[in-house]
């Protein structure tokens, strides 16, 4: 992974990359979402959660993305916080309404998936209850750079907002087994192995990878965006000076 | 199949991760675009004056 601070230290060469990268994922995703989708749909249904089963194709990728990209917040945060990389700043700016959307659509589609098989929409069991943490410290992160107009200082709070916070991802995954919980425990990435059947394993992967895509090429493009932003303010700044 | 059983919550469920990557999608692409457009228009006003 040396090319990855490559492209941190040099916003030339991202751009060129992602022009053509940007595309190429979302393409992937978009042919990923419908294979995943077709297997999902054909798939048998559950013999506990019937048709219900159909929401975690979309259910737990959206968890598995909101925790994802807090990561690359996290790591990007690090890099601007530490080695003051302009692009590393973009990229986590960027990820965050990203993070915040994946997140709203676990806490959303879970609560859909939990009212029948539950029998309630909402648990403040402690696997619910640190994922809507993690959805309020990505609305924190876009708050906190909103309120502050000096651009560098925005930079450096939110980016120890989002180190601070990411005390919280071993709580969200973990939560499931330090505490008794109504949500159910892991069951693809385990130890001894996922426990659901290939018949659903499959299509819930492809799934994954789907949003795994759609996350890097969106990414992608916001950063991009953030990049001209940048440049657009430097040229008015010079355009105002004369 | 789907046989719509429990269809109150699994068509909300896809509608509403559809929107929002419409949403996303589309917040994404225009805030690209809008300041793509203001950079070029900056910087031909900036060789324009120069």
């Amino acid at each position: 992974m040396s090319w990855a601070p490559a492209f941190l230290s040099n916003p030339e060469r991202f751009m060129a990359f992602s022009r053509w990268a940007a595309p190429m994922f979302g393409v992937i995703a978009v042919v990923l979402a419908v294979i995943g989708l077709w297997l999902g749909f054909t798939a048998p249904d559950d013999y506990q959660q019937g048709q219900t089963v159909r929401i975690m194709y979309i259910h737990v990728p959206a968890a598995w993305l909101s925790m994802f990209v807090y990561v690359c917040l996290a790591v990007a945060s690090f890099l601007s916080l530490i080695f003051r990389h302009v692009l590393a700043d973009c990229a986590a700016q960027a990820a965050a309404p990203l993070g915040a959307a994946f997140t709203f659509l676990a806490l959303v589609t879970g609560a859909l998936w939990g009212r029948p098989m539950w029998g309630a929409y909402w648990v403040w069991d402690a696997r619910l209850t640190s994922v809507l943490v993690l959805f309020l410290l990505y609305l924190a992160y876009i708050a906190l750079r909103a309120s502050l107009d000096d651009e560098a200082k925005a930079a450096r709070a939110a980016a120890i907002l989002a180190l601070v916070g990411a005390i919280n991802l071993p709580i969200v995954k973990f939560s499931v087994d330090w505490w008794n919980t109504l949500h159910q425990g892991a069951s693809v990435f385990r130890g001894d192995g996922p426990t659901l059947a290939p018949v659903f394993l499959w299509p819930l992967l492809i799934m994954g990878l789907a949003y795994m895509s759609a996350f890097g090429s969106l990414w992608l493009v916001r950063i991009r965006g953030e990049v001209w932003r940048r440049r657009a303010e430097a040229a008015a700044v010079r355009a105002a000076r004369g | 199949m789907f046989d719509f059983k429990y269809a109150e919550f699994i068509v909300p469920s896809f509608v509403i991760t559809a929107v929002v990557f419409a949403a996303m999608v589309g917040l994404s692409l225009s805030h690209a675009r809008r300041w793509r457009r203001r950079f070029e228009e900056l910087s031909r006003q900036g060789s324009e004056e120069a």
